[in-house]
């Protein structure tokens, strides 16, 4: 049995009064004088006997009156009847949503009180605890064993994840399918995010014979903001931020919010304050630009200031700001520079004030060994290498650089092949002509990052290729790109730490007109991107997977959390290991020799506290109706609790008939003390 | 003047003072006088004994109290209208003389008080107590046997005898019976009956024993020691005085009874005890009734509210048969 307003309990110091008076009104009975008390012992002590246990009884029905009269103030409700409830005798798992959500107004500790009170229900039942998010943790296998149940629940925290109930359904099914047949029941603690579930073919539904108890915790909430993303630049190059930094600010009430201060930090300093009003269930957009950065890593953040909810009110980021990659384009150089095959290159690397590389083009025999190994990024536009210099560009490759090749018409397959066939994994062969409207990219991988601009826009290069050179005997490459004609376009090859791309056909507009297409430029900054390395994003999520790259000695790098918890080492493998982030705020790589930042922020969906309908949820887990979800205990394969403690003490009543019980005692008390008064007066 | 006073000091009483009035009363006649709370503000039990008797003699319409005793005092001149009786027929045959004798009142009657001075005498509800109320009557009836010429005895006790006064008829005999009876004070714990038999053995001349009391004691030894008394061939009266609290137990609350005598205490509920009272009190009446008229011994019922006039003409009446 539960209490709606415990508070009431104080009433019970009313039932002290009776009690009080009556021990006051004997303990303060006037002394008189009297001559003798002979007579007195004389007169028969049973009336006396009798009329203290109707005094007794009298004060037994107002303790009890004044009882019942409390009791019904506490607002009692049971959450043990009817199916589902109470004892089963076969195995359960108490489901505990750990999500960022449930911190809301202690939404965790309410899960944790009503798992305790599932556990004390419970007498002989094998119970396994098991908490979730977007993960799933078995805190305790199923056992009999309540008092470590009741003893775990105690030490455990809510968490900073997003939820997922399909998951954590599917995976306490299979924890209830290693055992052997019985009743099987799931217990599910959570405030049923609308965003917390899957739909369509992954969701859940639950196998026959496992009942499915929801348990809604928590009431729905009226306010909260949050800042769902941040769009920008992750690292520039220059001490301004010029490009613009974008805030989406989400209303997820349903109210509309006006004077919402939004706050731009930098290395907790305030850069920027604005106040934005918001409509109900509504993003609004802020712009940020015109900033300096200090040279490195920059920790962000975006603080609002509105609601009561303020876990989420506040948005982590890095912003860097370092030097550009060198680059080198080996080209010809025939005619000079500007008429070089280069041209292109250089002028789309080049371009804007953001752009990541300082591209130098030299010629083969203009190079020494020593500017190649100076070199993040090689271009080897149609040109062939001395075998010195080719084996000097190949150690830096393998030692971690990028390397862009372009072949054309000058470009000879016996010298690239003998230098380049084995490292990259293929054979160049003679070029391919396609006269008329030559051929255009026909299939690309789609999920390759130099792809990835284009996926969005869902329209690929179009650019017409009159020739280029045939590739065969791949043996190591893999075909990013191929022409319509089904002929390797674009090739990636691993070489040591590095990587190469292979285009064949050229950079120019010797073979095609892929420099006058508007693709020309993302396409080679996406290719230089790749090659030197992905840009670390602005922030990661919590849960996600995040790359720690191993010092030069192959040893990962010490990592403290944000809470300033030094994480166990994760198992070194080559190159690095990778972490899953599960807290928000910036975590710490120590390497030796500098510190890098990441920042981790919840999943925007877990701001959104807007509920499910449970009983449409539980219709859903069981393929029911939603009339089948209230069925009666015999035949349901599942029921739902997911009334409130407020609906449920509403709907049992239990104050009523708690005041009529209080009342009619408080009527016999009347009508008995009554008639002792009466026959006192005749006496 | 006494009467003024009186009814000025009635004024002044307390509003919640029991009034306590009796249905024999005139108001302002001389039966006033008799009234116990009228008579508690006389400090004097001289003064007190001489008013009630004197008031309550003159209110009587003839006294055939004023003694013709057997001892010879003077010879006076017949009047007509004179008993014949008392004529000296030897003086009228030896002088031819008609002269009537007159007789010295008859000393040879003694009267002795007896005053139960316990602790429960002490009770009261009202403005007088019970100790206080057997003086008041004790004086009177002492200052009436006086006038009658009989030697006044007294006798006061607890646990044991506290005053004894021999009973004797020369002057200022009285005063000290009146200065000794003052002097008496309430306390102690007593058996009663035992006391009787103490004061009985005490009494050397048979006469006229008037006993004043609550009568706390089992009915058959009271009866006992009272026939001690008459055993010794004295005429015994028997005024049981008891406060009106005792006789109607009126108390509404929840109380702690305390024993005047022996200290002891007991919680009472009047509601449940006050029936069973009274029938107890009225049992030990009727038994103390019934014993005593067997013996011929007189008894009455006094309570402490009531006028002195019912206790003096019990006396007078048992004085007038002795």
């Amino acid at each position: 049995m539960s209490f709606l307003t415990p508070l009431f309990w104080l009433g019970l110091v009313a039932t002290a009064v009776p009690i009080i008076v009556h021990l006051v009104r004997r303990t303060r009975a006037p002394r008189v004088e009297f001559p003798s008390l002979m007579f007195v012992r004389r007169v028969p002590q049973e009336t006396i006997r009798r009329r203290r246990l109707q005094n007794l009884l009298l004060l037994i029905l107002r303790c009890l009156a004044l009882l019942l009269l409390v009791l019904a103030f506490v607002r009692p409700f049971l959450r043990t009847s009817g199916f589902g409830r109470g004892t089963t005798n076969g195995v359960e798992i108490i489901l505990i949503d750990r999500s960022f959500s449930m911190r809301y107004e202690n939404r965790f500790e309410q899960a944790l009180a009503r798992a305790k009170e599932l556990v004390n229900e419970r007498q002989r039942e094998q119970i396994g605890l098991v908490l979730f998010d977007e993960g799933f943790e078995v805190v305790v296998p199923p056992t009999a064993d309540h008092t470590r149940l009741r003893s775990e629940l105690v030490k455990l925290t809510a968490g900073f994840g997003a939820t997922d109930l399909d998951q954590a359904l599917r995976g306490a099914e299979s924890l209830l399918d290693r055992l052997p047949p019985g009743e099987r029941v799931i217990h599910l603690l959570s405030d049923f995010q609308s965003t917390s579930r899957k739909t369509g073919d992954t969701a859940y539904r639950a196998s026959s014979g496992v009942r499915i108890n929801l348990v809604k915790i928590g009431r729905p909430a009226a306010v909260n903001i949050a800042t769902s993303e941040v769009i920008g630049t992750a690292t520039i190059h220059q001490p301004k931020y010029i490009d613009p930094l974008t805030a989406r600010v989400a209303n997820y009430g349903p109210g509309k919010l006006d004077r919402v201060l939004v706050e731009l930090r930098l290395n907790d300093r305030t850069v920027e304050k604005r106040e934005i009003s918001i409509p109900e269930r509504d993003t609004q957009t802020i712009e940020f630009s015109g900033f300096n950065l200090n040279e490195g890593q920059n920790q962000a953040s975006i603080l609002l200031k509105g609601d009561s909810f303020e876990s989420d009110n506040r948005y982590d980021f890095i912003l860097r700001r370092q030097a550009r990659s060198k680059a080198l384009a080996l080209g010809s150089l025939v005619g000079g520079a500007s008429k070089s095959e280069s041209l292109y290159l250089t002028n789309a690397l080049a371009a804007g004030e953001n752009s990541p590389l300082e591209l130098v083009v030299r010629s083969p025999n203009q190079v020494s060994s020593a500017d190649i190994q100076e070199q993040r990024l090689i271009f080897v536009n149609d040109v062939n290498l001395p075998v010195g210099l080719a084996e000097v560009l190949i150690k830096q490759v393998e030692a971690g650089a990028g390397l862009i090749v372009a072949v054309g018409p000058r470009t000879e397959s016996v010298a690239f092949n003998k230098i380049f066939s084995s490292r990259l994994g293929l054979s160049l062969w003679g070029k391919v002509d396609r006269p008329g409207e030559g051929v255009t990219l026909g299939e690309v991988s789609a999920a390759h990052p130099i792809f990835e601009p284009f996926r969005r826009t869902g329209r690929l290069p179009t650019a017409q290729i009159r020739t280029y050179r045939e590739i065969k005997e791949l043996a190591g490459a893999v075909v990013l790109a191929s022409y319509d004609d089904g002929a390797p376009a674009l090739l990636e090859s691993k070489m040591g730490r590095g990587r190469a791309l292979l285009l064949t056909t050229t950079l120019d507009l010797t073979w095609n007109d892929l420099a006058l297409t508007p693709f020309y430029l993302p396409l080679l900054r996406q290719m230089a991107h790749h090659l030197l390395g992905a840009e670390p994003p602005l922030a990661e999520r919590v849960g996600g997977a995040v790359l720690v790259e191993a010092t030069p000695e192959g040893s990962l790098p010490p990592i403290d959390s944000p809470s300033g918890k030094r994480l166990p080492s994760p198992k070194s493998e080559i190159g690095g290991s990778v972490i899953t982030a599960t807290e928000t705020g910036f975590y710490r790589l120590r390497y030796p020799d500098r510190t890098n930042l990441f920042a981790v922020n919840i999943a925007a969906r877990e701001s959104d506290l807007t509920g499910l309908d449970t009983n449409q949820l539980l219709a859903e887990l069981t393929s029911r109706s939603v009339d089948n979800a209230e069925m009666g205990p015999s035949g349901s394969a599942a029921q739902t609790e997911s009334e409130g403690p407020a609906e449920l003490e509403a709907r049992q009543r239990i104050w009523f008939y708690l005041l009529i019980a209080a009342l009619l005692l408080f009527i016999t008390e009347g009508f008995i003390a009554r008639r002792l008064r009466t026959s006192k007066l005749i006496n | 003047m006494i009467w003024r006073r009186a009814k000025k000091d009635n004024k002044e009483l307390p509003k919640e003072a029991p009034r306590v009035a009796s249905g024999s009363q005139t108001p302002g006649g001389p039966a006033r006088f008799l009234d116990p709370e009228v008579l508690g503000r006389i400090s004097s039990l001289e003064l007190l004994a001489r008013t009630v008797v004197e008031g309550f003699i003159s209110g009587l319409h003839r006294s055939p109290y004023t003694g013709f005793s057997t001892e010879f005092a003077e010879y006076r001149q017949y009047m007509p209208g004179d008993d014949l009786r008392y004529l000296d027929w030897k003086l009228l045959g030896r002088t031819d003389r008609y002269y009537i004798r007159k007789y010295r009142a008859d000393t040879n009657s003694q009267f002795h008080l007896i005053i139960d001075a316990s602790g429960s005498m002490n009770f009261r509800s009202g403005a007088v107590s019970k100790i206080r109320y057997a003086q008041f009557v004790g004086a009177a009836c002492a200052y009436l046997s006086n006038r009658q010429q009989d030697a006044v005895g007294l006798i006061a006790f607890d646990n044991e005898i506290r005053a004894h006064l021999p009973a004797f008829n020369r002057t200022g005999h009285l005063r000290s019976v009146f200065g000794t009876l003052e002097q008496i004070a309430a306390g102690g714990e007593t058996r009663l009956s035992t006391m009787i038999h103490q004061a009985a053995e005490r009494i050397s001349r048979r006469g006229l024993v008037l006993l004043i009391s609550d009568l706390y004691d089992e009915p058959d030894a009271l009866i006992e020691a009272l026939q001690h008394l008459r055993f010794r061939g004295n005429d015994v009266i028997v005024f049981h005085l008891l406060d009106r609290q005792e006789l109607d137990f009126t108390y509404l609350e929840a109380t702690l009874l305390e024993d005047l005598e022996t200290g002891e205490q007991i919680h009472i509920l009047p509601e449940l005890l006050s029936e069973g009272y009274r029938a107890e009190v009225s049992r030990h009446i009727a038994e103390l009734r019934e014993g005593l008229a067997r013996h011929r011994i007189d008894y009455e019922v006094l309570t402490t509210d009531e006028p002195l006039d019912h206790s003096l003409h019990s006396f007078l009446a048992r004085r007038s048969g002795h």
